[in-house]
């Protein structure tokens, strides 16, 4: 075998002046390769049985600018439909429920989870990031997101600052967001404690987050890389489900009195610990990552998360993908409320003057979830991919509220040029 | 009061220095540079998945910001 020694020099040349020039992989960035475009589409469908469905598009369009300065844009556009739980036990008796409008009524049979059936949304959102180096071994990255549904508006700004060291091998990032939101339901939010049979609601409400996250980044060997991070996120305002009730039943007969719409803390602050590995084995690659998070709601979670890509070819790859999550339920969860003997009203006013909160939305009680998913990739001319993906999410909890099967099917295509 | 500022100075610096053993040479970055090696390879499933957990579970982030700017939740 002879070696073309003129392309090997060069090529030597080159490596090591990409070397210098400190071109080599910094080991932030989302994708270095990227050519003066990259345009990513995708459309996802979620669908759960018997509750809610939804379908999902987005294009994100990237512009590098020169000099590494990388300008992105992406539109997403969802539609929900379909049933959900409305917050409400399960009961012996036949429930009937007032519509969030209080137009219309509803009725679920003794036994069947309280799914309200009108359940319906489109959110629009849009968002700018710009990506740039300020040095050799730093760089910025900032951006803004707006967000728009028919009873909810967000507006964010983010900014993080990535320092590379010890020869672009670790890594560190700081940065934050912040968001400010707007509740905004056609006819109001429903005064606090009030009772769905008092359909008593009005004007709109807000809610602002701060977000801190911080991490580092480090290169293990020549096949493995890890990432931890610890975020801070702390949000005031507005926190209730404005569509979300509870059951006040009768301690005697265990019939539903009344409800009470749920009332959540006007302040949340989370911890998050999270920790990504990758490594290849030359041939495939093992993704994973788990995260512990804990908030003053009393809810700690932890999240596992695996993907396995098996590079089949040059061109195609296959990827298992597993997921566990587990929550504890928030301090002021209750399923229902008991009402001690006392009417609906004098409980909603025993509630309002302890300031006690309440919520039966079965996202903040005891769950597991789970989730197992394969994905398949192909690269197309060169410089085009084509990926799908098919998941199932299901869903366990502490009562028949809490399980959910979701089916989740999404295609993408994105190209460079 | 020393003590607590030179625990707080150790405890910034050991892992910095823990972590200058660790890592590779430029020209050792053939596999990390392959585009399965980056975190945020796949920003639209990312983003999909974020937007779906964020809506059915009570936590949020860790991987990046935790913020929503949905109602979903």
């Amino acid at each position: 075998m002879q070696l073309d020694k003129k392309t090997t020099v060069y090529d030597l040349i080159a490596l090591a002046s990409c070397s210098l020039l400190g071109v080599s992989t910094p080991v932030l960035a989302a994708d270095t390769s990227i050519d003066d475009w990259k345009v990513d589409t995708a459309i996802l469908y979620y669908n759960e049985t018997d509750r809610v469905s939804a379908v999902e598009s987005a294009v994100s369009i990237s512009k590098n600018l020169g000099g590494d300065k990388i300008l992105s844009g992406k539109i997403t556009m969802d539609s929900l439909s379909g049933s959900s739980h409305n917050g409400a036990a399960i009961s012996d008796y036949e429930q009937t429920f007032t519509s969030p409008s209080g137009e219309e009524t509803y009725t679920i049979a003794p036994g069947d989870v309280p799914l309200d059936p009108n359940f319906e949304d489109d959110r629009n959102s849009f968002s700018l990031q710009m990506s740039q180096p300020l040095t050799r071994v730093m760089n910025l990255e900032y951006g803004a997101a707006y967000s728009s549904e028919y009873d909810y508006k967000s507006l964010s700004v983010n900014a993080s600052l990535m320092r590379d060291f010890n020869q672009r091998n670790t890594t560190l990032s700081a940065g934050f967001s912040y968001a400010q939101d707007e509740i905004n339901p056609r006819d109001g939010l429903p005064v606090l404690y009030s009772l769905m049979s008092d359909n008593t609601k009005s004007g709109s409400d807000t809610k602002n987050t701060i977000d801190l996250l911080m991490g580092v980044t480090q290169v293990i060997n020549r096949n493995t890389i890890m990432q931890f991070n610890y975020g801070f996120g702390n949000s005031t305002g507005y926190h209730n489900d404005p569509y979300k009730i509870v059951s006040i039943v009768s301690d005697a007969t265990n019939a539903p009195l009344d409800y009470l719409f749920e009332n959540r803390p006007d302040s949340r602050t989370k911890h998050s610990l999270y920790w990504q590995t990758k490594h290849h084995f030359d041939q495939d690659m093992v993704d994973f990552s788990l995260r512990l998070m804990a908030d003053d709601w009393g809810v700690n979670s932890q999240t596992l998360d695996m993907h396995y890509r098996w590079n089949i070819s040059d061109n195609n790859y296959l990827e298992p993908h597993v997921r566990y999550y587990t929550q504890s339920a928030a301090d002021f969860y209750e399923e229902k409320i008991s009402n001690a003997g006392l009417t609906a009203e004098q409980v909603a006013t025993q509630y309002q003057n302890e300031g006690r909160d309440v919520t039966a939305d079965y996202r903040l009680g005891n769950m597991d979830a789970t989730t197992i998913g394969v994905k398949w990739g192909t690269r197309l001319f060169g410089t085009h991919q084509l990926t799908s993906r098919i998941e199932l999410y299901q869903q366990s909890g502490d009562s028949k509220v809490s399980d959910v099967d979701a089916i989740i099917f999404q295609v993408g295509y994105g190209l460079k040029f | 009061m020393m003590n607590k500022k030179l625990g707080v100075l150790l405890l910034l610096v050991i892992p910095l220095t823990a972590c200058s053993g660790l890592g590779v040479k430029p020209w050792q970055r053939d596999i990390l540079s392959k585009p399965e090696m980056t975190f945020g390879d796949s920003p639209m499933d990312a983003a999909f998945d974020d937007h779906i957990y964020f809506s059915k579970e009570a936590s949020s982030g860790g991987r990046s910001f935790s913020g929503g700017g949905c109602g979903c939740n």
